[in-house]
């Protein structure tokens, strides 16, 4: 099954830079935004994160534009909200636009990162514990199969008439209680194997190991990083201040 | 007390040897492979009376990790083996564990994926592999890691014919490599073609080595007993060779010779002249979203016979199925059942008249004990109790399952689950049955138990599809044939013609049986069953 915004190839910025370096610039990103309290600022920053996914990640605009479309009616719900309830539009305003302002780095994220040098980011550059690594590389792999495990199990009911019998919100927790049994059974089964399987591969023999594939952060990662990291702080105490922070936490302290 | 699942085993392999380990379902084959490396007491919580020793290590009392430097175990199901996103980085996953230098490791890698013919894929998502690649990869990993020993548990049990050829090929290599192999393999006709008069065949039943000896010895001395007291499958050039008294006993075709037989009879052609067809399918196509699956099929499924639908792993079999019984939704085209357009019959109906057994019966299950399971397509038709309770009684002892009625149907073995799941299909009377991929690691006597029901339920009127790439199942069973590659049906006609269309099995990655190899060399290729052979031999002897 192929994910409207997964992993595509590429030799843009974004596809060099160190997953985990794009991954804390995405956590920066999203402490911007709370503390951006006024629609103007978070417009700003969502501009600059449409021109960076279109120069840095060689991304097209309808690419983006079809990422926004997705958050746009919760987006708008949320403006209306905080409009009616707290009665600042500016602020509803500045709600909406956050919401569709994180959607950019995530989109850029998934789209130029390679999942497998992400794994190996996160255990050599973030230093996760490698047992970390291999659950997401497990998880890879292995999600699919559920999912079509899952599939065969619901088809199965449907020919025994499940459906039929099934209904009502009693018959939705029925047909979920017997359809995770087996699928349970089978997900135990296979984990079973599978560690079987790595065992027999010296898993856990020693508490470190040696890494083939090396991945570390380069030096324009790091002053990309810097940058970012001196422009939160900039914002968080000169242009914005700390009453800011105070309302986007507790609006209703204004 | 619980019988053990490895009885009085004593069993002795040579450095550089080839034994090949054959035996029934639950005969203890696997046990006794994951005692060798440990994961039995370590992992599994076996318990071990006696003693073994793998070059020098026990590994009752070694780590596993320390036993995994000295034997490899692939394992059968391609999908639980493999835990890494990257063809490379699955073979590298091994000794990276082990602390190897990386310079080392590269070097055993790169080397693994070239044996296994899969370097070229060193860069792609495991995912993406077929299943004979995948087994390729595991046999990959095994060798990177630089054992002694390898062991492989039916790695072809879940492959098609090309994927169980690649496999076998990458096989024929490692025993030149002169490694200790360890091989416990059902696919007796492909095992054949490897052996050595210098290999060894160990038989196990019910836990216990009933039979250990070179490959001539066992099968030709010892087939018989294997066949009918241990429920084994025999080479089909062998079970023929015993059959009809012929001496010495061949083990594979290169070894007949074709003086000793004199056969002109033709076997009758089990298809029928029947066309009336109970299922027509039109210009069929189907996507998931990304592609076609289905592309501009065409057939029609003939009533009252067995259709069976070939092709390789992926070709979109069943997809095909799941289309015919409306769980899937044509892109384009039509199925007519009975002349009716499907999309416009009411579900109930449909599966009513068309029942489904799916590859892992567990997956139908849908109640806690097997009396229920089988009444339950009954009651949500609002039956009669009276009728309910005497139709179950009947099913219940029809599929030999009187004595688990109260069970729960996932605690029941493996047969007693496949018998479950036709119980609570045939239970309300399909007009048509369709069974997705039946045979997939049954051993030989469930196969005989399978075709057996297949002819009783065909004897009653009962349109039987099948979707399988097992070939001798195909041609013990089938009437009609459609062979399915890349989403197109490529042929559809009756099992003899499709085993003389070698351009068609070469395309679709299939392969004839080895008994319809012989007779075509014997100027009889209308012959595909061993029972087709030994019949017409006889007719030939009585004129």
């Amino acid at each position: 099954m192929k994910l409207k915004f997964q992993y595509r190839p590429g030799n843009s910025l974004f596809h060099k830079m160190d997953p985990s370096i794009k991954f804390i610039w995405m956590v920066i990103i999203v402490l911007l935004l709370f503390i951006m309290t006024d629609p103007f600022s978070v417009l700003g920053l969502l501009l600059l994160q449409i021109l960076m996914g279109k120069i840095g990640a060689k991304m097209g605009l309808s690419e983006m534009a079809r990422a926004l479309v997705i958050i746009a009616p919760a987006a708008l719900t949320v403006s209306l909200l905080n409009i009616f309830v707290i009665g600042d539009l500016l602020y509803g305003a500045a709600m909406g636009l956050r919401m569709l302002a994180v959607v950019i780095p995530g989109v850029i994220f998934s789209k130029t990162t390679d999942p497998r040098r992400l794994t190996f980011s996160l255990v050599q550059v973030l230093k996760f514990p490698y047992m970390f690594g291999f659950m997401i590389n497990t998880a890879y792999r292995f999600v699919p199969i559920f999912e079509d495990e899952l599939n065969s199990i619901t088809n199965a009911h449907i020919v025994r008439g499940v459906d039929m019998e099934l209904k009502g919100i009693r018959g939705r927790f029925k047909k979920l209680q017997i359809t995770v049994e087996p699928l349970l059974i089978g997900v135990i089964r296979r984990s079973q194997l599978t560690s079987m399987a790595v065992q027999n591969r010296a898993f856990g023999a020693y508490p470190n190991r040696t890494y083939t594939y090396v991945t570390k952060a380069t030096k324009w990662d790091k002053i990309f990083l810097a940058a970012w990291i001196i422009a939160f702080f900039i914002y968080a105490f000169t242009l914005g201040t700390p009453s800011q922070l105070l309302s986007t936490f507790m609006p209703w302290a204004k | 007390m619980e019988s053990p699942s490895l009885d009085r085993v004593n069993l002795e392999i040579n450095d550089g040897e080839f034994v090949l380990i054959v035996g029934a379902s639950g005969s203890g084959k696997s046990t006794l492979l994951f005692a060798l490396n440990g994961i039995l007491q370590h992992e599994i919580g076996g318990r071990i009376k006696g003693h073994i020793e793998v070059n020098g290590k026990n590994p009752t009392e070694k780590e596993v990790f320390e036993m995994a430097t000295t034997i490899s175990i692939v394992m059968q199901d391609p999908e639980v083996q493999l835990t890494q996103m990257t063809v490379f980085d699955e073979v590298v996953f091994g000794p990276e564990n082990l602390l190897r230098p990386k310079e080392e490791i590269i070097l055993a890698a790169e080397s693994a994926l070239k044996f296994v013919g899969l370097y070229e894929k060193k860069d792609c998502i495991v995912n993406e592999l077929s299943g004979g690649q995948k087994q390729r990869l595991a046999i990959a990993a095994a060798l990177a890691m630089n054992t002694e020993i390898i062991a492989m548990d039916e790695p072809t049990a879940h492959l098609d014919p090309k994927g169980t050829n690649e496999v076998f090929q990458v096989i024929k290599k490692l025993k030149e490599l002169k490694k200790t192999i360890i091989l416990v393999e059902h696919k007796v006709d492909n095992v054949i073609e490897l052996l050595d008069e210098d290999d060894r065949v160990v038989v196990l039943d019910n836990g216990k080595i009933v039979l250990n000896g070179r490959p001539r010895e066992i099968f030709a001395k010892h087939g018989r007993v294997m066949m009918d007291e241990f429920g084994l499958a025999l080479p089909q050039i062998v079970e023929l060779a015993l059959r009809l008294g012929i001496t010495p006993v061949p083990l594979h075709i290169g070894e007949v010779d074709c003086s000793k037989f004199d056969i002109n009879a033709i076997a009758s052609n089990r298809s029928s002249k029947n066309n009336i067809p109970i299922i027509t399918v039109k210009d069929l196509e189907f996507s998931y979203g990304n592609g076609n699956v289905l592309n501009g099929v065409n057939f029609t499924i003939p009533q009252g016979l067995t259709t069976v639908i070939v092709g390789q792993n992926g070709s979109g079999k069943s997809t095909l199925l799941q289309n015919i019984i409306g769980l899937l939704k044509p892109t384009k085209g039509k199925i007519l059942f009975n002349g009716v357009e499907l999309s416009s019959l009411d579900k109930k109906s449909v599966f009513r008249d068309i029942g489904y057994v799916f590859q892992y019966p567990e997956h139908q299950f849908v109640t806690k004990t097997v009396k229920d399971e089988i009444e339950y397509g009954l009651k949500i038709r609002n039956l009669d109790k009276s009728i309910i309770e005497s139709k179950s009684k009947e099913f219940l002892e029809m599929f030999g399952l009187e004595k688990t009625e109260d069970r729960h149907p996932l605690t029941l073995s493996m047969g007693e689950k496949r018998r479950l799941s036709f119980a609570t299909m045939l239970i309300l009377e399909p007009k048509v049955l369709i069974m997705d991929e039946p045979v997939i690691g049954q051993d030989r006597r469930r196969t005989q138990y399978l075709i057996k029901l297949i002819d009783k339920l065909k004897s009653q009127g009962i349109t039987i599809i099948i979707a399988t790439h097992d070939m001798n199942f195909l041609a013990q069973c089938a009437d009609n044939v459609i062979v399915i590659n890349e989403g197109k049906v490529i042929f559809q006609g009756d099992v003899v013609e499709l085993f003389n269309e070698k351009r068609i099995l070469t395309t679709a990655g299939l392969d004839d049986p080895p008994v319809h190899k012989l007779a075509t060399k014997l100027g009889c290729p209308e012959i595909i069953t061993i029972e087709q052979f030994c019949t017409c031999l006889a007719k030939q002897v009585v004129t």
